[in-house]
């Protein structure tokens, strides 16, 4: 019976717990975009409608020309293990994609995007050479092995219908050396090693072809120490680039036939534009050559063997791109018999271009498919706001009733003005909400902060700028020489300090010597700040650590960025007075901690003894946190801090009995995850520490044998959730720890690293029954609403879940206690669920996501969700559901309704009741 | 039962086997690999309406360790090397059940019940595979419904209609002679009447003259007999 109970119970919490969305709710606040990757592939098939490309992200898809859509895509797999080799366009309307690892040919309908066939060339050693290509009829691989008395070309030939295998029997090659670069340009090989003078070209089909074709008689000098790559072009061209040359030619029998004049040593690519009519599809080539700023696309006619002057072009990218790195045309006879071509274009920025002679038609930004890092801030104040911000401004020149009159007078008149401004623009809207797509919305805060700015930096430096309400790009910019393998976004000033304007840094490492540069700039336009040469600031000094501080100085409002060098002096940024004197104010209580990844070394410094004239760092501790030797290999995975703006709201829990169990809420611990392999038995673990970070001290630690990545931590308040996939009963689980000081609280006004209390742990771990690939907790402004934590999960979903689930506190079902059950604490089950109505994507699935980030907005129950992996999606959550808000099914009308009708009865009775007191009065 | 104690002795052989396979990932890339076979259905209506439902569904093996993809005709094949690993069909809107697939190094296949608590249990199934459409996920929560019994029942009409009955109901049936003849079994205190008509004064105003009037007349009736 008390069981049956307290499964109802638990019944009756998850419902509670779960709190779904409506359907009519689709795409109100949520918005999802769609990427590919950074393109490396990309032909146009035969009516130059579609573009076919394969991706870095192991994206193969079908685009829309017109447009630039997705018509289809396949992730074909994580990681750089399967990447797309090799992408074919083939003649029955088909695409074929080599991956790697383990090598497999996998064959679609290029207008369905179903998969016809797949095969897996699955070999017991690597080949030393292996090559692709495909011929009218066959996807070719071309491998070379050893063999008993050298080395071997073995050939096998699918069928690009049915994928049949057919291996013919091999040829020896007694002139192979390990090292040689091939290129296959069936049925020819165009094999060079680095440092021979000579080609040798063999038909693959045939065993006695061999030759040997030497340097001189292709018309290139190639002197000792230059460098010579052939790269194949199309299926019987062959470009030979060196040092200073480019030239192309065609493969046929009889060796290597020099094509044309040589091309300019700046030319891009070469490939070979696909053309409308089938006859002449081998008969032009095209070439992207630089020009100073611009690009030019040049194509020649291999028949008549000059280049079509008349048909080239030169090439517009839009700002902030790259250099192109990637080129595919497109021919087509225009109705007077014109040629015209079309041209897809890959930049270093990762975007991906598609236009014609006249202009670019669309652009692809790929590079939000490798975001490093997202911040999401607060746009400035409206300009009615703005006038009423200078109304009261501290810089008043008039003082007085009169000075105070005739600012209000102005100040309304200009509000005033606004109003009519924004009327007749139509900018101020009557609906309650705005749906997602208004793009006409000007870029200012809204009465609940949920219109904000999202600041990203991505992989190749490139910064973007996106609306929270509708996912427009309102600015993008290309970092300039730095090296982008690290970057790091800070937000220094905020726009709540009108007038001062916003201002955000990036900090990077130079392209040229590994010295520290920051890039400053204005968060809502884009525009670079006014320090060093547009907005680059070059440090000079390699930057360990950098630190932006928690509180904003006096004068300027800024959030003073602390750098330390490599011999851990610090430095301050902006170097201003009021920075650095508030730097030394606050010295007595700063710390800095540097952690060494691989090394697992963790360093503590003390800023104490800094003066205004020099700051300086003392070392305060050490601490050594994994044991390598040969047979463990070990390093930090991960390093969490609570989140800086974080609030806590309750500083304990309420038991049962009435009293208090307090959490230890230390602002100063991190933990910090590492994980190795005891490499005889090849076994994973994974520990967690807990480290005051001011102190040195280990708070609590802990570890798991057997388990093996992804590790994911979350750290919020007093508690951690982290998870690990457990190998030996092969499962997904996620662990909870939480920290209390006890019944009694050690000191109820601040908190001291110095004289911490040692905290009470209260552990339980879960069965988690999916693959976690990003973790993070929700929160809110002021720390009231519940906690959620949100799991990105390998099939695309976010789960939204109770942070009550992973309470470590859950008691097992026969120890539960009413007084357990009166606090909200559910008994334990060791496995989660995963409820569809928890999924905050639904059916908008995100595929490959990397990273889930989280921002309060101005309204405490909602906190805004931007998951980014292959593709973006942004959505509000509600872990306590509106509580601060009307819901959005509120029944206006019917109270209005209602309210109208109580008024007009209490008119008519009144009425009725005056008429009928008339009446009985003349009785 | 011979066949059960088969099944758990080949078990140990298979987890025997795994951990030989992960030991060897590393130092050597040879690898032998085999052919995870299966095929999926789709409801027959939902199919109809989602004709492109093949491009949407994927084969996730371990997480998206591997990938496979459905043919024209819903089947789908990955190759893998021998181990454990959960094949699990990823579609937006049908729910397919997980299934843990078992290969020994000798390329023998097995599929059992994903049971995460007991990890060793084996409850075998088909192979190759055949997922069974599930339920459709339910990702929203259903609005209420508008009723009329809600519109009567709510809090303001309730507020508006109790006291017109009160109004006018009540006198009315105080004019019906049975229930007067009940009135007076009941022998009601006296003072209720007047004090509920003040109530409704205070509350009303000049409006309820009528309703004092109205309860003083019947009070005379009583009075007359």
């Amino acid at each position: 019976m008390k069981t049956y109970f307290s499964s109802l119970f638990i019944v009756f919490i998850l419902i509670q717990a779960i709190n779904g969305l409506y359907e009519d709710q689709i795409g109100k606040f949520d918005w999802r975009q769609q990427y590919i990757g950074k393109v490396s592939h990309a032909i146009f098939d035969s009516t130059g409608k579609k573009i076919v490309v394969g991706t870095e992200e192991n994206v193969l898809a079908l685009l829309h020309a017109g447009t630039g859509k997705i018509e289809w895509r396949h992730l074909l797999g994580n990681g750089p293990k399967s990447k797309i080799s090799s992408l074919f366009v083939l003649n029955n309307g088909k695409v074929a994609s080599i991956s790697s690892s383990p090598t497999t040919v996998r064959v679609f309908d290029m207008s369905s995007g179903i998969l016809q066939w797949e095969a897996t060339v699955a070999k017991e050693s690597q080949p030393i050479v292996s090559k692709w290509a495909a011929s009218t009829r066959d996807i070719v691989l071309v491998e070379i092995n050893p063999s008993k008395s050298g080395y071997e070309l073995l050939l096998t030939e699918y069928s690009s219908n049915s994928g049949t295998e057919n291996v013919s029997p091999t040829i020896e090659l007694p002139w192979f050396t390990p090292g040689t670069d091939c290129q296959l340009v069936f049925p020819h090989l165009v094999c060079l090693h680095p440092h021979d003078d000579a080609v040798n070209v063999v038909d693959v089909t045939n065993s006695d072809s061999h030759q040997r074709i030497q340097f001189s008689d292709l018309g290139v000098a190639v002197g000792a120490g230059q460098s010579a790559v052939f790269s194949s072009v199309s299926r019987n061209l062959v470009s030979l680039r060196t040092t200073d040359t480019l030239s192309v030619y065609k493969v046929t029998d009889e060796g290597l036939q020099r094509i044309g004049a040589e091309w300019p040593s700046e030319t891009v690519l070469v490939s070979v534009p696909s053309v409308k009519d089938a006859e002449a599809q081998q008969r032009y080539m095209s070439g992207l050559v630089k020009q100073e700023k611009d690009y030019l696309i040049r194509i020649y006619d291999l028949e008549a063997d000059r280049m079509l002057e008349d048909v080239s072009g030169t090439v517009k990218l839009p700002e902030e791109v790259g250099e192109a790195n990637l080129l595919s045309t497109f021919l087509m006879r225009k109705a007077n018999g014109d040629l015209s071509y079309r041209y897809a274009i890959g930049t270093t920025d990762d975007s991906f271009h598609y236009g014609s002679k006249k202009e670019v038609y669309w652009s692809r930004e790929e590079s939000l498919t490798s975001i490093i890092q997202v911040e999401i801030v607060d746009l400035p104040v409206s300009s009615i706001e703005a006038s009423i911000e200078e109304e009261f401004g501290s810089d008043q020149v008039l003082g007085g009733i009169f000075g105070h009159t005739i600012r209000r007078l102005s100040s309304q008149f200009r509000q005033l003005l606004i109003i009519a401004q924004q009327l007749m623009a139509g900018q101020i809207n009557f609906v309650r909400r705005d749906a997602v797509g208004s793009n006409n919305r000007a870029l200012e805060r809204d009465r609940f902060g949920l219109h904000k700015l999202i600041l990203i930096v991505t992989r190749p430096g490139k910064l973007f700028a996106m609306d929270t309400l509708s996912g427009r790009i309102v600015w993008q910019r290309l970092l300039k020489n730095v090296n982008t393998d690290k970057l790091r976004l800070y937000v220094q000033r905020t726009s709540i300090h009108y007038p001062l304007e916003p201002q955000c840094i990036i900090l990077a490492k130079s392209s040229t010597s590994k010295q520290g540069i920051l890039f400053v700039f204005h968060p809502i336009t884009g525009e670079p700040g006014n320090f060093g040469s547009e907005g680059y600031v070059n440090l000079g000094f390699n930057v360990q650590q950098a630190l932006l501080l928690p509180q904003n100085e006096e004068t300027e409002y800024i959030k003073p960025l602390l750098l330390l060098d490599e011999s851990a002096v610090p430095h301050v940024f902006p170097p201003t007075e009021s920075a650095l004197s508030h730097v030394v104010k606050m010295s007595d209580n700063l710390f800095v901690f540097v952690a060494d990844t691989k090394s697992c070394v963790l360093r503590g410094y003390s800023l104490a003894k800094s003066t205004t004239d020099h700051l300086s760092s003392a070392p305060v501790w050490q601490l050594q946190l994994c044991s390598s030797n040969d047979v463990v290999e070990e390093e930090i995975v991960s390093i969490v801090s609570r989140h800086p703006e974080e609030k806590v709201f309750s500083q304990g829990r309420v038991l049962a009995d009435r009293s208090v169990l307090y959490k230890y809420l230390n602002p100063n611990m991190v933990v910090v995850a590492t994980a190795g392999t005891n490499h005889p038995h090849h076994r994973g673990y994974f520990n967690l520490y807990l480290i005051d970070v001011v102190s040195g001290a280990v708070v609590f630690s802990t570890s798991h044998r057997r388990v093996q990545s992804p590790y994911h931590v979350v750290y919020a308040e007093n508690w951690i959730v982290y998870s690990y996939y457990n190998e030996k009963y092969r499962r997904t689980e996620l662990s909870s720890l939480e920290l209390f000081e006890g019944q009694t609280q050690s000191n109820s006004t601040a908190f001291s690293s110095f004289s911490a209390p040692q905290p009470l742990v209260d552990r339980q771990a879960y069965i988690y029954p999916a693959h976690i690939t990003a973790m993070k907790d929700t929160f809110s402004e002021q720390g009231m609403t519940a906690k959620h934590i949100l799991l990105g999960l390998s099939n695309g979903w976010i789960q939204e879940m109770p942070r009550v689930f992973l309470d470590p506190r859950r008691p097992v079902v026969a120890a539960a206690t009413p007084e357990m059950r009166e606090e909200g604490i559910m008994p334990y089950l060791p496995e989660l669920p995963i409820p569809a109505e928890a999924i905050v994507n639904y059916n908008q699935t995100v595929f490959n996501i990397k990273k889930i980030h989280v921002t309060p907005s101005s309204l405490e129950s909602t906190a805004m969700v931007f998951a980014c992996g292959l593709d973006i999606f942004f959505t509000h959550v509600t872990p306590s559901r509106t509580f601060d808000v009307l819901n959005d099914d509120f029944e206006y009308g019917f109270i209005a309704l209602v309210l109208t009708g109580l008024t007009l009865a209490s008119f008519i009775t009144k009425r009725l009741a005056s008429k009928k007191s008339l009446r009985q009065a003349w009785k | 039962m011979k066949l059960s104690v088969d099944g758990t002795i080949l078990l140990k052989l298979i987890c025997l086997t795994f951990f030989v396979g992960v030991q060897s990932n590393d130092g050597e890339t040879s690898k032998e690999w085999f052919k995870i076979e299966g095929k999926v259905q789709a409801p027959d209506a939902w199919a109809r309406l989602n004709p492109d439902w093949k491009l949407h569904t994927y084969v996730l093996i371990d997480g998206g360790e591997y990938r496979a993809f459905l043919r024209d005709d819903a089947s789908f094949s990955v190759s893998v090397p021998s181990g454990s690993y959960v094949v699990e069909v990823s579609n937006p809107t049908v729910f397919y059940e997980p299934v843990r697939v078992d290969i020994n190094s000798k390329g023998k296949f097995r599929a059992r019940r994903i049971n995460h608590i007991q990890p060793s249990a084996v409850s075998q199934m088909t192979y190759p595979l055949k997922f069974k459409p599930g339920m459709p996920y339910r990702y929203f929560q259903q609005r209420e419904q508008w009723r009329i019994t809600d519109l009567l029942f709510s809090p303001m009409v309730l507020m508006m209609f109790l006291p017109l009955i009160l109004i006018f109901i009540l006198p009315k049936m105080m004019n019906d002679p049975e229930t007067r003849k009940e009135m007076e079994n009941i022998q009601m205190p006296k003072y209720e009447m007047p004090e509920m008509s003040e109530m409704l004064t205070s509350l009303f105003g000049g409006g309820d003259a009528k309703k004092t009037t109205k309860s003083s007349g019947s009070k005379g009736v009583v009075k007359r007999k």
